[in-house]
């Protein structure tokens, strides 16, 4: 078990650069998600911590420990692929005994070994099979059974579950969290889908375009996002995220969407638009669940009209998508009342409000809430 | 799709057909290895099957002679079916080698990125164009009329094969299954040697049959580079005619069946690869 540090680490394929200046700190024992789109460059930076890329710049340290003199075969590193990378020539026996073979363990132990790990993924009945012939599912967990068999420092998961089926992908994420408390192991594990992050990690790491955009708890990272990248990529349905012009008029500051809506700014996000003077565009955050219908709660909450356009079901409850002019708010039509074609009041919260700077992304007004 | 009576009819007609084409030619071969000398030619007139069979034919290509044979043979097939053999088994190994090893470089390591290309330069030129010079190097190097002389070139006629073949084989194999060995702890070369040879295993014998028989079945190679000592059987079948005789079309039936066994034999052998070897790429990822 070890802890990892990540200093100042880039890495550059010609002339596009996967990673950019990335630092991180993963604590031991500490399950981290690295989260993005796709082609964010996570997959580089959990290659880069196993060896199987170089780094173009900076450093990455086990326990402090520098390791770009370390050979990839010596890092004692247990990694599992995207595609499992089954050794399907060999038998699921030899597939789970062969990081142990390779590390000439002695022969009994090996066995013990590999019996117990076939036991605890539910692969015994399969041990002598070649392994080509296991299904998606049970591959799955012979990769994981392979690479946890040689009780690596640390466990590195590159979107192992994206190609599962739904049932199967949720059974694997909670068995994945029971496994991760059992071996009680360092673990990156690299997703693009933020349902996982969210309920596997300890800490999210969300990364766009080689940056690191924000490192935190999951809980930290929804409800205060450090910039507007993050939050719009976490939370499902998503933020709405409102662009437009900062204007005061008459001591009342105000955001001017194009089509001609305007948000009379109100309260702390007010504030917080207000907090840094050169910012001429801003863009306005609000939770679908934080928006409200009825009477207002709060004096600084932002008053709205809009049509409802449509109304979606989403399980138990109904998105309803409002139209104020051109722009589009969603919201959860929390009370149930709503009809399409309705004009409807509804609140934007102040204290639940984000203030954005639209040109660089970054949240105004101190992120602390 | 069920097929009607009178489609079934024509459909197995077609088969049967095209069975025919395929297989007279052997038949004919079979079977006149197997007719005394009276037989094969035209005069008895032409018969489909041997009315007196003999083995007199294989007799004459082993002994040189037969009862019942004026003509002989100053060399009998043994010596030819020794080189062949040598000839093609190392001149196989040779490609098959140094075509396995480069094409993993290239794919893997990225090393040499024009080799792919000017390998395959090599099969543009036809070989007729080089063999000059090629036997001016072998004699000046004392290679003519060698079995390593012959097994090199060999060797260096069939790498583009052997390195294309190998190539598109290993670009199959998942880079992260070797980066998973990695991983485990293993070293470059005991990934190369215990996870990704195994796995194009099946592409390396279908690869070793194509280019055994392209050794197996040369005939100018041998012929510009041998003189006695390692002729090879296609060069030593076209000498099978004789000044009374003419052709020995019985005796070259003969030798046609014996060359024909070790392809065949080989191609048994590692029947199970083959048919993985060329439906390669259907690997589970």
């Amino acid at each position: 078990m070890s802890s990892i540090q990540i200093r100042n680490v880039t890495k550059r394929f010609g002339d596009f650069t996967a990673v950019d200046n990335l630092t991180l700190d993963i604590e031991e024992g500490e399950f981290a998600a690295l989260l993005g789109p796709s082609g964010c460059g996570k997959t580089t930076t959990m290659n880069m911590i196993a060896g199987i890329e170089d780094l173009t710049k900076g450093s990455i340290l086990f326990d402090e420990q520098e390791l770009s003199g370390t050979r990839i075969q010596d890092r004692n590193i247990g990694f599992v692929f995207q595609n499992y990378a089954i050794f399907t020539h060999l038998s699921v026996y030899k597939n789970l005994s062969y990081g142990l073979e390779v590390k000439k363990v002695d022969k009994g132990e090996i066995e013990r070994r590999v019996k117990a790990m076939a036991d605890r993924m539910s692969i015994t009945h399969r041990l002598d099979q070649p392994a080509a012939s296991l299904s998606v599912n049970e591959m799955q967990k012979l990769a994981i059974g392979r690479s946890a068999i040689v009780e690596p420092r640390i466990f590195l998961l590159d979107e192992p579950l994206s190609n599962l089926d739904a049932g199967f992908r949720a059974y694997m994420r909670a068995e994945l969290k029971v496994l991760q408390h059992e071996f009680g192991q360092t673990m990156i594990y690299v997703t693009h889908d933020q349902i996982e992050a969210m309920s596997l990690a300890d800490k999210i790491a969300i990364i766009d375009q080689g940056k690191l955009m924000q490192y935190g708890t999951p809980l930290d990272i929804y409800n205060s996002p450090d910039n507007r990248f993050v939050a719009n990529f976490i939370g499902s349905p998503r933020m709405n995220l409102i662009d437009g012009e900062l204007r005061e008029e008459k001591d009342q500051l105000k955001l001017m969407v194009s089509g001609g809506a305007e948000i009379k700014l109100q309260g702390q996000v007010k504030s917080e638009f207000a907090s840094d003077g050169k910012v001429q565009s801003g863009s306005f955050g609000i939770r679908p669940q934080d928006i409200y219908f009825g009477d207002q709660r709060s004096d600084s909450d932002i008053k709205m009209h809009g049509t409802v356009e449509v109304l979606e079901r989403v399980g138990p409850k109904r998105l309803a998508y409002l139209h104020v002019l051109e722009t589009m708010f969603i919201a959860f039509d929390d009370q149930d009342r709503l009809k399409v074609g309705d004009k409807v009041p509804f609140y934007l919260p102040s204290e639940k409000s984000m203030a954005f700077d639209l040109a660089s992304g970054r949240r105004l007004g101190g992120v602390a809430k | 799709m069920k097929l009607s009576p009178s489609a079934l009819t024509l459909k197995y007609f077609f088969v049967l057909l095209a069975s025919a084409i395929v297989l007279y030619p052997l038949l004919w071969m079979v079977t006149m290895a197997f007719k005394p000398y009276p037989e094969w030619t035209t005069v008895a007139g032409l018969t489909w099957f041997p009315k007196n069979p003999t083995l007199q034919n294989f007799e004459f290509i082993f002994y040189g002679e037969a009862k019942g044979l004026v003509v002989s043979l100053d060399r009998t097939i043994v010596g030819p079916l020794i080189a062949s053999l040598v000839t093609s088994i190392c001149g196989t190994l040779v490609a098959l080698v140094s075509g396995t090893l480069s094409s993993y470089a290239v794919v893997r390591f990225g090393l040499a990125p024009m080799l792919p290309l000017s390998v395959l330069q090599l099969r543009l030129f036809p070989p007729l164009a080089v063999m000059i010079p090629v036997m001016v190097m072998w004699a000046f190097i004392g290679a003519v009329d060698t079995w390593w002389g012959l097994s090199l070139i060999y060797g260096i006629v069939t790498l583009p094969f052997a390195f294309w073949l190998m190539k598109t084989f290993f670009e199959e194999v998942p880079v992260e299954i070797e980066d998973a060995a990695r991983v485990a702890g293993c070293s470059y070369w005991r990934v190369f040697y215990r996870i990704t040879l195994p796995i194009v295993k099946p592409g390396l014998a279908t690869c070793a049959l194509f280019v055994f028989i392209l050794n197996w079945s040369d005939y100018l190679l041998a012929l510009m580079l041998t003189q006695k000592d390692w002729v090879t059987l296609p060069v030593y079948m076209a000498t099978l005619t004789s000044a009374m005789g003419g052709q020995m079309y019985g005796m070259k039936a003969a030798l046609g069946i014996i060359a024909a066994i070790p392809p065949v034999v080989f191609g048994l052998m590692i029947q199970k690869h083959l048919v993985r070897g060329l439906t390669f790429g259907a690997l589970k990822q």
